[in-house]
């Protein structure tokens, strides 16, 4: 029971103390950007490394993800005599929930391991140190242009896993189940509103922002050595793939509700 | 131009430093030696503001670095370079970008100033035209001459070396040596350097300082601490073992 106790005791003081450097990296981020210019240089080669690079990535998981839904949902909706609702269903989830979570967990596990291991690596290296020592703002190098790259790049990404999702739904249900075009285009059309692909797109950032804060947080903060930067990095990809299922929850009923 | 004033450190619960006092003053060469552990990294670490002390006071200039914000050191760590254990190059970039990042951190210099810079800088070094290459082709002795070279382009007022010739061979150490010299000729910088090896402490330090148990327990002349019968120092200055002293 006592090592229970201190199992839990000694992981809940890891998870404050986790907080405690989130929230201070967090008002690194801000000071550095009251401090200093944005170094869009930087910038750019981070969108090319998190969004170009990653867009085969996205846009496979996002049309395997809606050629998937599609045929499910068709065959259920099929034995109701409703073939042609796939469509909007498909693209209802594709805009709200499918396409920016399986496109938040692709780059959590892409983007995100890779940021820990790089700034872990570079912390373990004496890097960040040769930053500071050459009076750079580490938060303003390593942070701002990453999180600014990953803000710009979540919303194209999940634009392109969306409309990649509801074109293979498409061809999943139309040429393949055999739902008649007209209906299934028209009730898509009608049923699917911009504020659907708004509340994806104000997903993608939020989900952006969490990715990219959480794992710079593990990787400055890694421990020592190649253990160190590994446990970084399970613990980036692990955090942020959490933190983002939670948002989701948390962000899809404040917006219904604002919305509705 | 540094003074260190009863600076005291503890890491992981261990008291590193204990009521360090030192004053290094411009133009020369200090040497820090002592066994590992006994805080010489640390205190260098505290000089350029790395780390910052549990109790007293760093000076440089004779503006206090305690309590000082990231930010509110910058200026201060732009007149300082520090050649790090193991180089700290940024292992994505290639030798010439390594040097010429302070250089364009900084602004002041043209694209054809930065790179004339770097080929200076290299050359000093001895390592001309090396400038494409990337540090993982680089040995460890070229390593720490490409990180001496980032250090010293933008040609600080002080420069701290981190062990500048552990695991190299005494060639390699030699000629890290004489770079020393002669950067302290050539750019007359204050230098602080941390060492173990005694041969190169007495060739380039105008002094030395001994730490143990996180204090100065000798600081002298090269002359002085050869001559010295203090046990502590004769020991570690002759690299005899002994159990007393080793416990105490």
């Amino acid at each position: 029971m006592i090592d229970f106790l201190q199992i839990v005791g000694r992981n809940f003081f890891r998870f404050l103390k986790h907080c405690g450097q989130y929230a201070l990296l967090l008002i690194d981020i801000l000071r550095s950007l009251r401090h200093f210019s944005i170094r869009w240089n930087l910038v750019a080669q981070q969108i090319v490394f998190m969004g170009v690079n990653s867009l085969p990535v996205v846009i496979l998981t996002g049309s395997c993800i809606g050629a998937v839904f599609a045929s499910q949902i068709h065959l259920k909706f099929s034995e109701l005599g409703m073939g042609s609702g796939v469509g909007p269903v498909v693209a209802y989830a594709m805009c709200r929930e499918l396409g920016p979570i399986i496109c938040g967990l692709m780059i959590a596990a892409r983007v995100g391991a890779s940021i820990s291991t790089e700034l872990g690596s570079m912390k373990t290296s004496e890097q960040v140190d040769a930053l500071r020592s050459m009076a750079v703002y580490p938060t303003d190098y390593l942070v701002v242009p990453r999180l600014i790259a990953l803000l710009i790049s979540m919303p194209l990404l999940v634009s392109f896993s969306i409309f990649f999702g509801i074109g293979a739904g498409y061809v999943i249900s139309v040429p393949v189940l055999g739902v008649e075009p007209a209906y299934y285009i028209n009730n898509t059309l009608r049923f699917t509103g911009s504020q659907d692909v708004g509340v994806g797109l104000i997903k993608s950032v939020i989900f952006g922002f969490v990715i990219c804060t959480i794992c710079c947080e593990r990787g400055l903060n890694c421990g020592h050595g190649a253990q160190g930067v590994g446990k970084a990095t399970t613990e980036a990809v692990v955090s942020s793939t959490i933190a983002l299922l939670v948002c989701n929850f948390f962000i899809t009923f404040l917006l219904n509700a604002w919305m509705s | 131009m540094i003074s260190l004033r009863n600076i005291h450190k503890t890491l992981n619960g261990q008291k590193v430093l204990q009521g360090i006092n030192l004053e290094i003053s411009e133009g020369e060469t200090l040497v820090i030696i002592g066994r590992s552990g006994c805080g010489k990294s640390v205190t260098l670490r505290h000089i350029l503001g790395l780390m910052m002390p549990d109790q007293g006071e760093v000076l440089f200039e004779g503006q206090n670095l305690m309590g000082l914000s990231e930010i509110e050191l910058i200026p201060i760590r732009q007149k300082m370079g520090m050649l790090f254990q193991n180089g700290a190059l940024f292992d994505s970039m290639s030798v010439g970008e390594n040097i010429a990042f302070p250089l364009r951190e900084e602004g002041k210099m043209t694209e054809d100033e930065i790179q004339s810079a770097i080929t200076e800088a290299l050359e000093m070094v001895n390592l001309g035209g090396q400038q494409s290459k990337m540090p993982a082709e680089l040995s460890g002795g070229m390593k720490k001459r490409v990180s001496l070279a980032r250090a010293t382009v933008r040609k600080p007022k002080l420069l701290l070396y981190d062990e500048p010739t552990s695991g190299l061979d005494p060639v390699v150490s030699d000629s890290i040596n004489k770079l020393i010299l002669n950067l302290d000729k050539t750019l007359n910088m204050t230098n602080v350097v941390v060492t173990h090896d005694m041969r190169s402490a007495c060739e380039i330090g105008d002094r030395i300082v001994l730490l143990h148990h996180g204090k100065v327990h000798f600081l002298g002349t090269p002359e002085e601490i050869k001559s010295s019968q203090d046990p502590i120092v004769f020991h570690f200055v002759n690299g005899i073992s002994d159990a007393s002293v080793a416990t105490e």
